[in-house]
């Protein structure tokens, strides 16, 4: 058996996972498709006689893709709460990075696999129930009876989709990390500790442009966006913008820092895991 | 095994080896079970039987036929018996001499026992014929 | 096989639990650790397993260092733990999804061993605690690592489970292999230790093999205690002393009596230390 990457052994450990942990998995796969079954099926009895909201629909994705992923990565390592399962774990002869690798499999892409399906499913079913049941009253006019068909979520243009599964990536990676850093209640925990480290961050980066541009020429101190103003607000003299090349590298380059070092981090954690 | 004496583990093996020779279990020039199979039989480090044979080899009792295993002697009943002779001589008696001091035990005494024990013996032993 | 050179070790850098400690290993061997509740015992077993990581000085392992946690390290390593935790799947596909990882694992052995333990061929999560120790037991025997560690392997196995594991630890030992057993009740497997290590307050008092012990040592339960001798420890009973004194000459060798030793080691430590180092 060599030191190095090997893929047979992240068979061997994927397949292992998935044989002690499939029946939680499939429990909790279980209730969160029950859940989004049982909206959905409330959103249609409440809908039949008016519009299928859609805007419920994103929001019941959004909630259903990040609660679910967040929970599911910030429990992964849940068995860190057992010596012996941690030193099972930890001698387990294959390497840390093998090891890192079920779990970014299962988090990062098993996960939304199966989430994207399984939704895509539930609400392809849900419309063409409603289209084949709705009852449009009749003092609708012609011209806006169009209303009254149920758009797939995943035809209608507005889900931001890409920003949405970004965000998901870089939560469920921070959660992941988390999972490996506390052990009891790591999601609590990690939740708190993230929502200080944003306000923080808002708050010194808020803070520190304050102290690098003047009152005048920025009288409401503003926070890190694309622009801010010259001059005092009732009569600026100018608007000074970040160079575009700035604007996308820094919109590309954070979310790839931050995923890229939530892993690099969880990577060490493993290594460094000592019990 | 219960090592209930207070001598050396590998003593103990190597006197039960000697009894099973006496006892015939033991033939000679058979071979006799192999140092893992004794320790898991005894549930003893197979270290403490490796000694123990090394010993029986030392006192000429058994022989190691290399690849095949460990045998025992001809002629190892006149051994073992010296063996266990000088062993109850050396060790056994004083221990019965003291325990007879202590307890003004007259030699006659025990000279009449014994006796009576041969005779038991030899009635006990045409009996059974 | 083990090697520690000028080890340190303590679960905060103020406080160490070992100070520069040197010890030796070698393979063919079962080792019984020994000391008191809270000696250290179980960290010095995860020193070797590469579960913690020493904070100064040198810890090689076949030649190896533990705390790289190399595949090619961690298959010749098997850590029975005290404490055991089993996931909820059938005994044979635990066995199953193990095997791959240990290139000498044998299947047959394994089996063997559950059919010795008498273990139901069931779910691991209807077991008891005895049972389950002794799935990890026969699967760690089974995986013929070159290191077995048992941390209390006895603690909550029945009367005949602990005989098994003696003929067991009997049948898996041999040159190459280096079985290290820590634990308190000594008699249950002081027939099977052949070399001891016992440790106290942070340090190694004695790492020596049973026979040395014997040699320097004689263990006896002797009426009265005479002025004139040197005892290194006794005990004393209604029954008469047990005493443990330097063996001379004319002393027989005698039995070790493990627990005699132990309470010798504990309380007389410098004249332990300096018979055996």
């Amino acid at each position: 058996m060599n030191n190095q990457f090997s893929f047979s052994r992240v068979l061997l450990l994927l397949r292992k996972n998935l044989k002690e942990n499939g029946k939680s998995y499939l429990l909790m796969f279980t209730a969160g498709f029950g859940i989004i079954l049982l909206i959905y099926a409330l959103l249609i009895v409440a809908g039949l006689h008016s519009m299928f909201p859609s805007g419920d629909r994103k929001m019941l994705f959004t909630i259903g893709l990040f609660l679910g992923g967040t929970l599911f990565s910030a429990s992964f390592y849940s068995f860190f709460k057992s010596q012996p399962k941690t030193i099972q774990f930890l001698l387990l002869p294959a390497t840390t990075g093998e090891k890192l690798l079920i779990g970014f499999i299962l988090t990062q892409i098993v996960y939304i696999i199966v989430f994207l399906i399984s939704f895509t499913s539930i609400d392809w079913f849900m419309c063409t129930i409603y289209n084949e049941f709705v009852s449009i009253p009749k003092w609708i006019i012609e011209q806006e009876k169009h209303y009254y068909k149920a758009v797939y979520l995943f035809n209608s243009d507005t889900v931001l989709i890409k920003q949405i599964l970004v965000m998901y990536f870089i939560t469920t990676s921070i959660a992941h990390l988390g999972s490996l850093s506390f052990i009891n209640n790591a999601y609590v925990k990690t939740v708190i500790l993230f929502i200080l480290t944003v306000v923080t961050l808002i708050f010194f980066n808020n803070k520190i442009l304050g102290l690098m541009i003047p009152e005048p020429i920025m009288p409401y101190g503003k926070y890190f966006t694309e622009t801010f103003r010259i001059g005092s607000i009732q009569q600026p003299t100018g608007i000074v913008t970040l160079p575009k090349l700035w604007y996308s590298t820094i919109v590309w380059f954070l979310p790839i820092f931050i995923y890229l070092s939530c892993w690099t981090m969880s990577y060490l954690k493993i290594k460094e895991k000592q019990i | 095994m219960n090592f209930h004496s207070n001598k050396a583990i590998y003593i103990q093996i190597a006197d039960l080896i000697c009894e099973k020779i006496l006892s015939k279990t033991f033939k000679e020039e058979e071979r006799i079970p192999s140092v893992r199979e004794l320790a898991i039989d005894l549930e003893v480090n197979p270290n403490t039987v490796m000694r123990t044979y090394e010993y029986l080899q030392d006192l000429h009792i058994i022989t190691n036929k290399r690849g095949v295993g460990f045998f025992v002697n001809t002629y190892s009943i006149e051994k073992v018996t010296a063996y266990l002779r000088k062993e109850f001589m050396e060790q056994e008696l004083p221990t019965l001499f003291k325990n007879m001091k202590i307890l003004a035990v007259n030699i006659n005494e025990l000279e009449k026992l014994y006796h009576q024990y041969l005779q038991n013996n030899i009635k006990n032993s045409n009996e059974k014929k | 096989m083990i090697q520690f050179n000028n080890v340190s070790f303590g679960y905060s850098k103020q406080k160490l639990l070992y100070a520069n400690i040197n010890l030796e290993l070698r393979a063919g061997s079962v080792y019984g650790l020994l000391g008191k509740n809270g000696a250290g015992k179980s960290t010095l077993l995860k020193l070797m397993a590469g579960l913690v990581y020493p904070q100064q000085g040198k810890l090689s392992v076949f030649d190896a260092d533990p705390t790289k946690r190399d595949p090619s390290f961690m298959h010749e390593v098997f850590f029975i733990p005290e404490e055991i935790d089993t996931p909820s799947i059938h005994v044979l596909d635990f066995g199953a999804e193990h095997m791959p990882f240990y290139p000498k694992f044998n299947n047959d052995q394994f089996l063997h061993y559950l059919k010795e333990f008498d273990i139901p061929m069931t779910n691991l999560n209807t077991m008891s605690f005895g049972q389950k120790k002794k799935v990890w037991i026969a699967m760690g025997m089974a995986s013929n690592a070159s290191l077995i560690i048992l941390d209390e392997p006895t603690n909550g196995l029945d009367i005949p489970s602990k005989r098994m594991l003696r003929k067991l630890i009997a049948t898996v030992l041999n040159e190459d292999t280096c079985i290290i057993i820590s634990t308190h009740q000594v008699k249950d497997l002081d027939s099977l230790i052949d070399k001891i290590i016992l440790v106290d307050e942070g340090e190694i008092i004695v790492n020596t093999d049973t026979e040395s012990i014997t040699e320097k040592l004689v263990f006896k339960l002797s009426p009265n205690i005479s002025t004139t001798d040197q005892y290194l420890y006794y005990e004393t009973s209604l029954a008469g002393h047990l005493i443990v004194k330097e063996r001379s000459l004319e002393d027989e060798a005698t039995k070790l009596d493990l627990e005699l030793f132990f309470n010798a080691g504990i309380n007389n430590k410098n004249g332990i230390k300096q018979l055996f180092n």
